[in-house]
């Protein structure tokens, strides 16, 4: 190969094993199963093409639709309750008082290590009936609690609240070095103008962390669309379908009923969900930051 | 020279140290995937079957059962994955064969179908031939508390159902912490309620699968299924396979335990401490002047996956498991799964007593009564998982029975026909 070519070649060649790579494992299933989408496919059977059929079937789905609703309900209870917690938290971390703060890190860190098989097994223990350890400490002071993973009502709530407690301690670290960067002469100045504390962090911590809650907003948005572990470990989407995540209702149709066109139309239909939502995110957060 | 000379010692040291491995024959790994008792009773009967087949290793892997469902249909869609051998719960065995996924194993099975039920003649057949290898069955039966029972003044066997709700108040007058028996709400609670139908003899499909409409038997059995929990409150409402099930077992809280015979296992692990305290008995007869019909907590069936390469082995390991009468006798004594095997059934050692219990479950809760089996549900985790939202709203109070019942038929015609 001609010097000159080799020279312009090679950049392209070492580059060419991502490529491959990205094109055989993400970029290649992705195109994939949207044709699927397209198809009747029982999985070992080959494919046969139905147009948009999936589709009208979907939108006639009231099971469906209930699952997205669900999603969208506990996403924003997520997202809101995870963030909150999260925010406070490091503040709290950072704060010029907090002793042992490594320690206080770590420990709030450790629920991300654990795997999230192990902790909903965990929490289906601490939510079980009158035998739980919540029920436990309400019957302490004579309170008989709800039947938190068979109650339509609370079984959502059960389940954020868990995924809270998991993921609180991560988004609290990326809050926390987010505070790193808040201007102390800023805040020293406020101070000297005769603001409290909390109007400091209203006016001049917060407004700071912009860009930060923006990433960790999308963040817990995106993985919260996506909710599949702790329902299907807790109440397998009971009860009564009140727990029913979009992504477990793709996997219900795919690898249960071995529907897999169908899965892949919905799978579809989420992923539009969660970029609209994603864009509307970045669009309202960047007006206000602007 | 020097680099010729390693090279060839190294290469007979290679050729030396493998001479011993291809003298004596290659040894054939296989792997079968199966569940709790299964694994139990697998393990018990795999040495003489290494003693019989000294080249086929079998890795016995224990997972969760509705995982290995789910798992092997991925499997086979893929052809990557699956085990040589499977264990699939047999009222879920209807959408493997149309798969293709599945090794027509008829030439292995349809010899010695005369040792088998008609039932499963039909049942394990995918357009006249068979997909799957008879393995065991469940019948549904009542694990009780004798000692309780004693306490109370009732005295076990109970043989109709209108007795078994007079002696559940008992229970319930005495202690208001104590139930008779459990009930599950949601979709795993679909198992257990057929079982009711079963035993008031309910088909809710047809035989070529299509709904019975207006069935209003089956009406009546969801209603009675619905009262023994909120009307005559004999029942804990307990999701199937939770801690509160588990506790409930362990602590007394039910005097009775609904389930298959292969319940024994778990009482046996949950309630080790209540050895000589537990009993079993029949399902009570629905009605007094009914037939003494019990029904089943379903069987299981194995299957030989197409995609893998040790056909050979892997039916040499399910013809043992399946036809095999020691196996079958093993497979009962360690995980009490009734052998499918009519010749097994009449060995003596099925009527051996269990220690656990301190009688044979054999002869007090199978002998004597005739099994009865729905009609085969097509699709069963659709079928389960409406009934399941049913049942859920149900017992939420917010349908009546009638209505999920009516509503469970709508959703099944929907889908069926």
């Amino acid at each position: 190969m001609p010097h000159r070519l080799r020279r312009t070649a090679a950049p392209y060649l070492l580059i060419a094993p991502f490529f491959l790579l990205f094109g055989t494992f993400w970029a290649g299933p992705i195109v994939a199963s949207f044709l699927y989408s397209f198809t009747e496919w029982r999985g070992i059977t080959p494919p046969e093409p139905i147009g948009l059929a999936n589709y009208e079937r979907l939108l006639a789905d009231e099971r469906f639709f209930i699952a997205l609703g669900n999603t969208l309900w506990m996403a924003v209870a997520y997202v809101a309750c995870a963030n909150l917690a999260s925010l406070s938290l490091a503040l709290v971390l950072d704060a010029s008082w907090l002793r042992l703060r490594h320690l206080f890190r770590t420990a709030f860190f450790l629920p991300m290590t654990i795997s999230m098989v192990v902790s909903a097994v965990i929490f289906q223990l601490i939510y079980a009936g009158d035998i739980g350890l919540i029920a436990k400490l309400l019957a302490v002071v004579g309170i008989e609690g709800p039947a938190w993973l068979r109650d339509p009502a609370t079984a959502p709530l059960a389940i954020v609240a868990m995924r809270v407690w998991r993921t609180m301690g991560y988004y609290a670290i990326i809050y926390l070095a987010g505070l790193q960067a808040v201007s102390v002469d800023l805040k020293e100045a406020a101070r000297l103008d005769g603001a409290s504390e909390w109007q400091v962090i209203r006016h001049v911590t917060l407004p700071a962390l912009k860009p930060v809650a923006l990433f960790c907003v999308v963040l817990t948005s995106i993985s919260a669309l996506e909710m599949f572990d702790e329902p299907m470990i807790l109440t397998q989407g009971g009860p009564g379908d009140a727990t029913l995540t979009a992504v477990m209702f793709v996997y219900q149709q795919g690898f249960q009923f071995l529907e897999l066109g169908y899965a892949a139309a919905a799978s579809y239909v989420l992923t539009l969900v969660i970029v609209a939502i994603s864009i509307a995110q970045k669009l309202w957060l960047g007006e206000k930051e602007r | 020279m020097k680099r010729r000379t390693i090279l060839a010692t190294g290469a007979a040291a290679f050729l030396g140290g493998r001479a011993p491995a291809y003298a004596q024959g290659r040894t054939t790994r296989i792997t079968y995937w199966c569940w709790s008792e299964h694994a139990r009773g697998a393990q018990a009967v795999y040495p003489r079957f290494r003693e019989q087949n000294p080249d086929i290793e079998v890795e016995i892997t224990n997972l969760n059962p509705q995982e290995i469902q789910d798992k092997i249909l991925v499997a086979m869609a893929t052809g990557v994955g699956a085990p040589d051998v499977g264990l699939i719960i047999e009222s879920r065995f209807p959408t493997y064969p149309p798969t293709g996924g599945l090794l027509d194993v008829h030439d292995h099975v349809a010899p010695r179908e005369a040792d088998f039920s008609a039932r499963l003649r039909t049942r394990l057949k995918h357009h006249g031939r068979y997909f799957g290898f008879p393995y065991i069955q469940n019948i549904a039966v009542m694990f009780y508390r004798q000692d309780m029972f004693e306490e109370r003044g009732i005295t076990a066997p109970i043989e109709t159902w209108d007795e078994w709700v007079g002696a559940g108040k008992r229970i319930r007058d005495r202690d208001r912490n104590r139930y008779m028996h459990q009930v599950s709400p949601g979709a795993v609670g679909f198992g257990p309620l057929l079982g009711y139908f079963e035993a008031a003899g309910v088909h809710f499909f047809t035989e070529e699968g299509r709904v019975i409409r207006n069935n209003r038997a089956a009406a009546e059995v969801l209603k009675v299924y619905h009262d023994i929990v909120r009307v005559h409150d004999i029942c804990l409402l307990v999701t199937h396979n939770t801690p509160e099930h588990f506790v409930a077992m362990r602590t007394g809280r039910i005097a009775a335990l609904h389930s298959g015979n292969w319940g024994l296992d778990r009482l046996e692990r949950e309630a080790a401490a209540d050895a000589g305290k537990w009993k079993v008995q029949h399902f009570p007869r629905w009605r007094a002047d009914g037939p003494p019909q019990v029904g089943n907590w379903g069987g299981s069936v194995l299957v030989v996956p197409r995609a893998n390469r040790n056909h050979a082995a892997a039916i040499k390991w399910a013809s043992y498991l399946s036809a095999d009468i020691e196996a079958q006798i093993g497979l009962w004594q360690n995980g009490y799964g009734l052998p499918t095997s009519l010749a097994a059934q009449r060995d003596p050692r099925m009527r051996e007593p269990q220690p656990f219990l301190g009688q044979s479950m054999y002869e007090a809760s199978v002998l004597g009564r005739d099994v009865f089996y729905t009609n085969l549900v097509r699709d069963w985790p659709r079928v389960q998982i409406e009934m399941g939202r049913q049942l859920d709203a149900m017992f939420q109070g917010q349908k009546s029975p009638d209505q999920a019942w009516t509503d469970f038929e709508a959703a099944m015609v929907r889908q069926y026909g």
